[in-house]
């Protein structure tokens, strides 16, 4: 929890706001939190078949397809 | 079920775009390890403009399975082959810094069934240099048999999910969040069986876990633009559950962008500490509630590293992408006897087209 807060607060304190027109860089395919959905669909679930974790990342879609 | 999940991709289809932000997406992943294990996944997906921020999606993958891995052969099979199907349709509303989503999904094969339902919001603070996204799943789930028309157990499942993206400069990104997973019901395989030593013979019990299992994941993450056209994304996972699995995961991904193509190269590791009930050996003792021979349980650990390149093609007004993928992996299991290690492939291409 400690760990957890320290992220937080650091994250808070480096925060400034960038105005629409300095977002070019941020507004690239390659800067996305999350580049190719349907990539991380088939690669959370082939990923969570195969290790006990899960939960975090994008959605694995549904059913077992235990395999 | 079926003829509405049908009637609404249907209406995706055929409904009148609003602007020129639709997708097709077409790609197939192929895995395959060394533990004679072959799954190939196609994927299609559309996802449609229809009207004035409302954006509706429908998609359609499917597993096909050939195994002869050590779990199928270690329980007197030689081989099992199998086909799931799942469809996927949705619904996005985007009203004015808020995005409303929510999705169906259904998925079945020949011994599982699954119904899924999540509802999300996601919401842009300070001039959108802040975004909280926070959404709800729940998952029916119907776990049969092959060949035993009388075995039916249910397993029901709720996610909660938050996060919290921040801009940290023009080309920073950080994000933090945390996922609460709740399961109830059967969450064995009716497949397994577990060899109990030390009696007066050897003995097979059916696998049996606990009911309920109660899983928390935090994830902290960064996106960094470098040089001209590059980027670094990096992320940390820490999990663990009421069964006593915990596991950390380290993600690394660097873009590289050469005008229309766009390299991708990443790197996985991953370590799990094993459930508590999970033992590499079952001694033939009085206080064995829970046994189970599931590596997935056993403490293991993982590597992964791969290559993407992505060519968004300059013909067509760039509308027409195609994409090729190569990662290879590595599992070293430490407590699971039958199974040492497995390294395996998995491949995928793919096209994308914005219309």
């Amino acid at each position: 929890m400690k760990i957890v807060l320290l992220v937080v607060a650091a994250t808070l304190a480096g925060c400034v706001v960038v105005k629409p027109y300095e977002r070019g860089f941020l507004a690239k395919p390659i800067m996305a939190v999350e580049p190719d959905p349907f990539e991380t669909v088939l690669d959370q679930h082939m990923i969570q078949a195969r290790e006990g974790a899960a939960g975090g990342y994008g959605s694995g879609g549904g059913g077992c397809g235990c395999n | 079920m079926t003829r509405l999940v049908c009637l609404f991709v249907s209406v995706v289809v055929l409904a009148g775009s609003a602007r020129a932000d639709d997708t097709f997406v077409a790609k197939t992943q192929v895995y395959v390890d060394s533990d004679h294990t072959t799954v190939v996944s196609p994927l299609v997906a559309l996802s449609r403009d229809a009207w004035r921020g409302g954006t509706l999606q429908a998609s359609y993958v499917a597993d096909i399975v050939s195994s002869a891995s050590i779990d199928v052969v270690s329980n007197a099979t030689k081989s099992m082959a199998d086909f799931r199907s799942e469809v996927n349709v949705g619904l996005q509303q985007k009203i004015a810094a808020s995005t409303l989503a929510g999705h169906y999904i259904y998925s079945v094969e020949h011994d599982y069934s699954s119904h899924n339902f999540d509802i999300g919001l996601q919401q842009d603070f300070f001039k959108r240099n802040s975004t909280l996204a926070i959404g709800y799943n729940y998952a029916h789930n119907d776990v049969g048999r092959a060949n035993d028309q009388l075995f039916h157990r249910t397993l029901d499942v709720h996610g909660l999910g938050i996060s919290w993206t921040q801009t940290l400069s023009a080309k920073t990104l950080g994000q933090l969040s945390y996922t609460l997973g709740i399961n109830e019901g059967y969450q064995a395989s009716p497949y397994r069986f577990v060899r109990i030593v030390g009696g007066a013979a050897d003995v097979k019990v059916p696998e049996t876990e606990p009911n309920e299992r109660l899983r928390h994941a935090i994830v902290a993450g960064i996106q960094r633009h470098l040089f001209k056209d590059s980027a670094l994304h990096a992320d940390y996972r820490f999990y663990i559950d009421s069964w006593g699995v915990s596991a950390h995961t380290i993600q690394l991904a660097y873009f590289i962008q050469f005008g229309d193509v766009t390299l991708r190269l990443r790197e996985r590791f991953y370590y799990q500490a094993k459930a508590n009930f999970f033992q590499t050996q079952y001694v033939n003792t009085d206080d064995q509630t829970y046994v189970s021979s599931d590596r997935e349980l056993s403490t293991f650990w993982s590597n992964l590293v791969g290559v993407k390149v992505s060519w968004r093609l300059p013909w067509l007004q760039r509308a027409v992408a195609l994409e090729v993928k190569a990662d290879v992996f590595y599992y070293g299991y430490i407590d699971y006897a039958l199974l040492p290690w497995r390294v395996g492939a998995n491949l995928s291409a793919g096209v994308s087209v914005l219309y």
